[in-house]
């Protein structure tokens, strides 16, 4: 009965003052609005997630020297750092010994490999792989134009290389490059096949910025001193568990690891990606979190702020209240009525802003737009209480003011 | 015996030093009387007002209202007497200033649980007893000054109470005005009800039918015309 008096008198309340109402939900509105838009655009990434990291494809796994750094596992890289170097002659022990595996490559990056073509370069920020024949297609990568590597190019180390798109579209945007010479860090390579162009990943990455020469080659030139990456393609329908088990148990044999000791290499599969991925999300979704925190409590101190006034404006209608007979309580939930009612208000603002703002930030980056409901019926929680909070002095403030002072007051 | 004030002392600490606005008081009223206090300001007319209406709680003695001894009651108790027991009509109205007066007038009757519909049946009704049964939805400032005392001495009706408190009613009215409000405490008194009236103006007191004198915190008279 009381309740709903009280609620059409915080209504009335709030829609008398909409410019002060919205000024002083600024904050808990920013808060809300962050946390929302976060959790909003990381819940997008993760749907399209399993999509954009199936970059190995389903059956194809990769060894590593270390386990992908998360900043987490503090003192476990030390360890690592002594690892031997994975070394290309493992893809051949792979390839001879196991089974249960279709094609294993080995293959090294590097990043500062400015490319040039007659008067035009490349920055430096294209990936150059040395790999093996099975590069493409472990890595997911397909032909568009012209070959990819062979064993020969393996063997006689030519100097041949397989261009991505970002660097077509640098080097050759009115020539057809296939056939022409370019230049990496001094050496001549002949352009031999173009990939398809793939756009961007998930990330605003382009995935059009890798580039491919024989393996053998790139050892020569800038020395065999890095630990290669390895790629596995599980035959059909074998189980992936069972090879990466027989792999893992070559690679110990190759790289003398004793029984009861661990592996010194890591294993990746789609599945640890994605968890990698989700590992890091968790943390920005933290700080998003302390961030929309800060805001809640700036935008209560407003809150409090704005409803000390408002008792004090109106100490003459308590007095009132108090003289026709509301008791304590009464008024005590009227004015708390409209402390929630002022934060919820602006929390369903933060609401809409944020999820407008993820709305648009999905299409910019074409993730799928999703909202997870607790997070809807959180914020909502989390503003009343946020009202609750900031409300409970002022409200007991004019609770308890007497009858006949605040009747006198002007 | 509706007010039975037997030797109230209100005592007010102001600063360092204690003011005594009311020194032993005695003072009996019984149902459908209707009284005038006068007295001049400071003599202590104020506070009897507030103790009567329950606004306020006596240093020492005893007041017993109704049969009820309110005289150390929580606010809350205090609350619950005035919604029931006392109707005000104050000199500056008190009305809320952004409700209508069909608002203003059901007020009381929120604060007592009475459900949504009766309430607005009810306060047609005391609204009409007033002559502003066709002013119910409009806002105290589209009123004029005997309006929105007419709207206050609506709502102090509302709940039947047993004392009608007026508080100098007509002391921001021009006299003409001032006649018909008070026509309607004359009429309000003749229909069964009691009324206090404090004020300090002689021709006001002269409607009543007992005029009760303070000076110093004490009665000094107590004359029926």
């Amino acid at each position: 009965m009381i309740i709903r008096e009280n609620l059409d008198i915080a209504l009335t309340q709030l829609k008398s003052g909409k410019m002060r109402s919205f000024l002083t939900t600024t904050g808990i509105t920013i808060g809300i609005a962050t946390v929302i838009f976060i959790v909003a655009v990381l819940e997008g990434y993760n749907k399209s997630i399993t999509d954009e990291l199936n970059v190995l494809g389903a059956n194809v796994f990769q060894v590593q020297k270390r386990d992908v750094n998360t900043g987490v596992q503090v003192g476990h890289g030390n360890v690592e750092k002594y690892r031997k170097d994975l070394k290309r002659e493992l893809a051949q022990a792979i390839r001879q010994n196991c089974d249960l595996v279709e094609a294993a490559g080995a293959e090294v990056w590097i990043y500062d490999g400015m490319m040039v073509y007659k008067d035009k370069k490349t920055n430096p920020n294209l990936w150059v792989a040395g790999g093996e024949p099975e590069f493409f297609i472990n890595n997911g990568y397909y032909l568009d134009r012209g070959r990819v590597l062979t064993d020969e190019d393996i063997k006689l180390k030519r100097r041949v290389i397989v261009l991505g798109y970002d660097a077509i579209d640098i080097l050759f945007p009115f020539e057809d490059p296939i056939g022409k010479y370019i230049k990496i860090l001094g050496t001549k390579f002949q352009v031999i096949g173009i990939l398809e162009k793939m756009g961007n990943s998930a990330f605003g990455q382009s995935k059009d910025n890798t580039n491919c020469l024989p393996i053998t080659t790139f050892e020569e030139l800038w020395g065999s001193n890095r630990s290669v990456n390895l790629t596995i393609r599980v035959k059909e329908g074998v189980d992936m568990t069972a090879a990466q088990n027989q792999v893992i148990g070559v690679l110990r044999k190759e790289r003398k690891v004793r029984p009861g000791e661990d592996n010194d290499f890591a294993i990746f599969t789609n599945d640890t990606l994605i968890d990698s991925f989700n590992n890091i999300a968790e943390k920005v979704q933290l700080v998003a979190m302390l961030l929309g925190l800060v805001s809640l409590l700036v935008g209560s101190i407003g809150v409090m702020n704005i409803m000390l006034v408002t008792v004090t404006e109106r100490t003459r209608e308590i007095g009132i209240r108090k003289a026709i007979g509301a008791k304590k309580n009464v008024i005590l939930t009227q004015f708390l009525s409209e402390s929630v009612l002022l934060s919820i208000a602006g929390g369903i603002l933060g609401l809409l802003f944020g999820l407008g703002f993820a709305a648009l930030a999905g299409l910019a980056l074409s993730i799928p737009f999703t909202v997870p409901v607790w997070v809807v019926i959180g914020s909502i929680l989390v503003t009343s209480f946020v009202g609750l909070g900031a409300g409970m002095y002022p409200a007991s403030r004019a609770a308890r003011m007497d009858p006949i002072n605040a009747l006198r007051y002007e | 015996m509706l007010i039975q004030i037997n030797d109230v002392t209100k005592i007010y600490q102001l600063g360092d030093i204690n003011v005594r606005a009311l020194d032993r008081v005695n003072l009996i009223i019984h149902k459908n009387e209707y009284v005038a206090i006068m007295g001049p300001s400071g003599s202590g007319k104020s506070t009897l007002m507030n103790i009567v209406g329950c606004l306020d709680v006596l240093t020492d003695g005893q007041y017993v209202l109704n049969d009820n001894d309110v005289s150390k009651l929580t606010d809350d108790q205090l609350a619950e007497i005035r919604n029931k027991e006392i109707g005000f009509a104050f000199q500056t109205f008190n009305l809320l200033p952004r409700a209508n007066s069909l608002h203003n007038v059901e007020l009381p009757l929120i604060y007592n649980g009475t459900p949504r519909n009766q309430r607005k049946e009810l306060a047609l009704k005391a609204l009409e007893r007033v002559g502003l049964g066709d002013r119910a939805l409009h806002k105290p400032n589209e009123l004029s000054g005997g309006q929105r005392q007419r709207v206050a001495i609506a709502r102090a009706l509302i709940n039947n109470p047993s004392i009608i408190l007026a508080d100098e009613p007509t002391g921001n009215l021009d006299s003409k005005t001032g006649e018909e409000i008070m026509q309607i405490f004359n009429e309000l008194n003749e229909a069964g009800n009691t009324i206090i009236l404090v004020t300090h103006e002689e021709h006001i007191a002269k409607h009543s039918k007992r005029v009760i004198k303070l000076l110093d915190g004490k009665i000094i008279e107590d004359e029926r015309n």
